[in-house]
C-alpha cells in the first residue's frame, strides 16, 4: 500500500535540545493512527511538523508523494489540522469563520456556500450558524474547528490533544463528527487520553523522549485494558 | 493577491465588530488634539502661528495612532493561535503580511481622516489642500505600518513585546516623519504638489523598499 | 499432568510444561494441556489464576509486554509458535482472538470487517463484499446490519459490537478462536445470543474460552481447565469437572465456597 504520510528520519531541536530523535512512520490511506504519550514527549511537534508548521531539522516528510517542507503552500491544500486551539475568530460567526477559511484555501465560491451550511448541519450548530463564536461553549468551539479544518476536504486529519477541556458528552459529539468524513484518508491524532485514544484507533504508536517506542495495528494489541497495560509498562508507572 | 485582500477584509469586518482598536485610536488622538488645543488656546484661529504648529501636531497623533494600531494588529491573530490557522492555509506568509498590512493601513487611515476636521475644528483653522494632505497622509502611514508591523510580529513573543514596540519603531520610522511633516507644513502653508515632489519620493522609496524587506523578513518571524 | 484425553490428531493446540514471568513474578507454572480441535474448551478460575495470561500465549499476544519471558512450548499443529521464524502476523490470522471488551474500528461495518482482508492483500471489490456476508452470517449479525453496512460501528450495541469483533476474526479465517470474557461486559440477552454462537462455531472452528462464570463454562463448554495461582489443578470434560471434580481445590471453586 502506498503511503499518504510519510516521515523519514526525522529530527527536532529546539535551542540545542532534542525533542524528536529519527522518527520513521508510513501511514497509508484508511489509518488512525493515535500517538500516545506523556507531555513533553514529542507528540505535538510531530504532529505540527508533519503539519509543516515546524520545520524539522533534519529529515523529510511527504504528504501524498511531496515534500512537504519544500511544496508546503501546495501540500497545506491536503491537510486540515486540529489543535486545542480552534484558530477560531472569535468576534466573527460560526458562518464568517467558515467562509473567510474557505476562500482562504480557494474552495470555488459556487460550491462554498454549501459546503459551509453542510459542516455547520454536520457540527449541529445550525442554530448558531449566525452567532458570534465567542459565545459558543468549549465543546461547541470544537466542533466548529473540525469543521474548519474540513472545509476544504483534504485527505489528510491532524489532530492535536483536541479533547482537552471536552466533557465526555462534546467528546462523544467530537469523536462522531471526526469519523463520519468520507474525503478523509488519513487521520493522524496525539493524544494522552489512553482510552478514547485506543477506541478510535486503527493502529497506536507511543512515543517516549522524542522517539517512537511502540508502533502496532490495533487488532494485535488486544483491548483497551491490554494496551493500557502496555501503555503503563513502557512508561514505566 | 486575493487572499490578502481576503485577510484584509476580515480584519476589518473583525475590528468594525468590537471597534475595540478604533475606539481606542479616536479616543486617544481626541485626547491629543484636545491637550494642544487647550494649550495653545491663545492662538487658536492665527492662521500662521498655527500652520507652524499644525504639522507636528497632526503627525505626533498620528504617529501615537499607528503605534497603538500596530501594536494591536496580530492580537487578533494570537487569541485562539489564529496565525497559525492562516499558515495552515495554502497562501504565503507574505500575502498573510500583506493583508495585514492592508487592513492596518486602511484602519489608521480612517481615524487619520476623522482627526482632520477635528483639528480644523479645535483650533478654528480652515486646511487648505487637502488632496495633497490625503497622499501625504496615505504613504506616511505605509511607510510606519509596513516596518511597524514586521517589528509587531518580532516582538510578540517577547514579554516586554508593548513596550519595546515604539522604542524600536520610533528611530525607524524618522526617514518618513521627515518629510512627511515637511511636506505637511508646505501644503498647510498654501503649496501645491510640484513643492513637495522631492518629499513624496522619499515617501514612496521608503514604502517600497520596507514593503519589499518586511515581506521576506516576515517569514523568518513566525516561523518555529 | 493430564492423562491423555484426546488422540493426538484431535489435538488444536499442544502445551507442553509452559512457564511465564513477569519480571520476577513467576505468572505461569508447568502449564502442560492439549486443546481439543473443533470443541469448546473453558478456563475457569479465581481472579488472578491466570487464565488470562495463559489464553494470551496461544497467539503470542504477550509478546508486546516486554518484562515477560516464557519457557516451554505451544505447538499449534505440531509447530512451535515461539520459534524464531515464526511469523507473528499470520499466526495471530489464524488463532483470532476477542477481547472483553469490544473494541471495533472507529469506520463503518463494512470496512470494520473488510480491514483484516485488506491488510492481508484481498484487493478485489467483490470478494471482499462477500467475506462480509459470510463473515456476518457467521457471527449472526448479518441480518440486523445488512441495510446498514456503512454506518460507523460504533452505533451499534454492546453485543452487536461484540458480535462485529467476532465477525472480523471470522473474515480472516482462523483455525482457532480465544475468547478472553467475552461476555463479561454484556447484558444477558446478548451474552445469550453470543454462547448460542459460539456453539454453532466449534462445527467449523476450535474455541477456547475464558469465563469467570462457571454456568457459562458449564453451558457451552466440552471441557474445561480449572486454573488457580498460576498452576492448572484440573483438566478434564466439563460434565465429569463439574460433576465428579477429582481435586478439592477444584471442588472448593466449584460450590462456591471461595472465588
Amino acid at each position: 500500500m502506498n503511503s499518504i504520510v510519510s516521515v523519514k528520519g526525522l529530527h527536532k531541536t529546539f535551542g540545542g535540545r532534542p525533542v524528536l530523535s529519527n522518527i520513521n512512520m508510513e501511514v497509508s490511506s484508511g489509518e488512525f493512527v493515535v500517538i500516545f504519550g506523556p507531555n513533553g514527549a514529542g507528540k505535538t511537534t510531530l504532529i505540527k511538523t508533519i503539519a509543516t508548521l515546524t520545520q524539522p531539522t533534519k529529515g523529510i516528510v511527504s504528504i501524498e508523494g511531496r515534500e512537504a517542507h519544500k511544496h508546503s503552500v501546495d501540500v497545506r491544500r491536503s491537510i486540515g489540522l486540529v489543535s486545542h486551539d480552534t484558530f477560531l475568530y472569535d468576534s466573527l460567526t460560526a458562518e464568517e469563520n467558515l467562509l473567510f477559511y474557505g476562500r482562504m484555501f480557494g474552495v470555488d465560491e459556487e460550491l462554498l456556500k454549501n459546503r459551509v451550511n453542510q459542516l455547520i448541519s454536520d457540527s449541529g450548530l445550525d442554530m448558531r450558524m449566525r452567532d458570534r463564536v465567542a459565545t459558543f461553549s468549549k465543546g461547541m468551539k470544537q466542533r466548529l474547528s473540525i469543521a474548519r479544518a474540513l472545509i476544504h476536504s483534504p485527505c489528510v486529519l491532524l489532530l492535536d490533544e483536541p479533547y482537552s477541556g471536552l466533557d465526555p458528552e462534546a467528546t462523544e459529539i467530537f469523536n462522531n463528527f471526526v469519523i463520519r468524513d468520507k474525503d478523509i484518508r488519513v487521520k493522524i491524532m496525539a493524544s494522552h487520553n489512553i482510552e478514547n485514544g485506543f477506541k478510535l484507533c486503527t493502529r497506536a504508536v507511543i512515543v517516549q523522549n522524542g522517539k517512537i517506542v511502540f508502533n502496532r495495528q490495533k487488532s494485535d494489541i488486544g483491548d483497551a485494558e491490554d494496551f493500557e497495560l502496555i501503555y503503563r509498562e513502557i512508561l514505566g508507572f | 493577491m486575493l487572499k490578502s485582500f481576503h485577510i484584509a477584509i476580515k480584519d476589518l469586518r473583525t475590528e468594525f465588530r468590537t471597534k475595540q482598536m478604533l475606539n481606542s485610536m479616536i479616543v486617544f488622538s481626541l485626547i491629543v488634539i484636545v491637550i494642544f488645543g487647550i494649550s495653545f488656546s491663545d492662538v487658536a484661529g492665527d492662521m500662521e502661528v498655527i500652520e507652524q504648529l499644525a504639522p507636528g501636531i497632526l503627525w505626533i497623533s498620528f504617529a501615537f495612532v499607528a503605534t497603538i494600531g500596530i501594536s494591536r494588529s496580530f492580537s487578533d491573530e494570537i487569541k485562539n493561535r489564529c496565525i497559525d490557522g492562516l499558515r495552515m492555509c495554502p497562501v504565503d506568509t507574505g500575502a498573510i503580511y500583506t493583508g495585514k498590512m492592508l487592513s492596518t493601513i486602511m484602519l489608521l487611515f480612517i481615524v487619520e481622516m476623522l482627526v482632520i476636521p477635528l483639528f480644523s475644528v479645535m483650533f478654528n483653522y480652515t486646511i487648505q489642500g487637502v488632496p495633497e494632505l490625503v497622499l501625504i497622509i496615505f504613504l506616511g502611514t505605509a511607510g510606519i505600518v509596513c516596518v511597524g508591523l514586521l517589528l509587531s510580529a518580532i516582538t510578540i513573543n517577547s514579554r516586554s513585546g508593548e513596550l519595546l514596540l515604539p522604542v524600536l519603531l520610533f528611530p525607524l520610522i524618522i526617514p518618513v516623519i521627515i518629510p512627511a511633516v515637511i511636506s505637511t507644513g508646505k501644503i498647510l502653508a498654501g503649496g501645491s504638489i510640484s513643492d513637495i515632489i522631492d518629499e513624496l519620493r522619499l515617501l514612496g522609496v521608503y514604502v517600497i523598499i520596507f514593503y519589499v524587506i518586511s515581506r521576506i523578513l516576515f517569514e523568518y518571524t513566525i516561523q518555529e | 499432568m493430564t492423562e491423555k484425553l484426546i488422540k493426538d490428531s484431535d489435538i488444536a493446540i499442544q502445551i507442553n510444561d509452559l512457564n511465564l514471568w513477569y519480571g520476577t513474578t513467576h505468572a505461569l507454572k508447568d502449564i502442560s494441556i492439549d486443546i481439543p480441535r473443533n470443541k469448546v474448551t473453558s478456563l475457569i478460575g479465581p481472579s488472578g489464576c491466570g487464565k488470562s495470561t495463559f489464553i494470551r500465549c496461544l497467539n503470542r499476544m504477550n509478546d508486546l509486554i516486554r518484562s515477560c519471558r516464557i519457557e516451554g512450548e505451544v505447538l499449534v499443529d505440531g509447530e512451535n509458535i515461539y520459534d524464531d521464524n515464526v511469523d507473528v502476523v499470520e499466526l495471530r490470522k489464524r488463532v483470532g482472538m476477542v477481547f472483553q471488551k469490544p473494541n471495533p474500528f472507529p469506520m463503518s461495518i463494512a470496512d470494520n470487517i473488510s480491514y483484516g482482508p485488506r491488510i492481508h492483500g484481498e484487493k478485489d471489490k467483490k470478494r471482499l463484499e462477500s467475506i462480509t456476508e459470510e463473515a456476518l452470517s457467521s457471527a449472526a449479525l448479518w441480518d440486523e446490519v445488512s441495510d446498514r453496512l456503512s454506518k460507523s460501528a460504533l452505533d451499534l450495541s454492546g453485543g452487536q459490537q461484540q458480535r462485529l469483533c467476532i465477525a472480523r476474526t471470522l473474515a480472516v479465517k482462523p483455525e482457532i478462536i480465544l475468547f478472553d470474557e467475552p461476555c463479561s461486559a454484556l447484558d444477558p440477552i446478548s451474552t445469550a445470543k453470543i454462547e448460542e454462537l459460539i456453539m454453532d462455531l466449534k462445527n467449523e472452528y476450535t474455541i477456547v474460552i475464558v469465563t469467570h462464570n462457571m454456568q457459562q463454562a458449564a453451558r457451552i463448554s466440552d471441557y474445561t481447565a480449572y486454573f488457580l495461582l498460576g498452576e492448572l489443578i484440573e483438566y478434564g470434560d466439563t460434565e465429569q469437572i463439574f460433576e465428579n471434580p477429582q481435586e478439592k481445590s477444584t471442588e472448593d471453586y466449584i460450590t462456591g465456597r471461595f472465588g
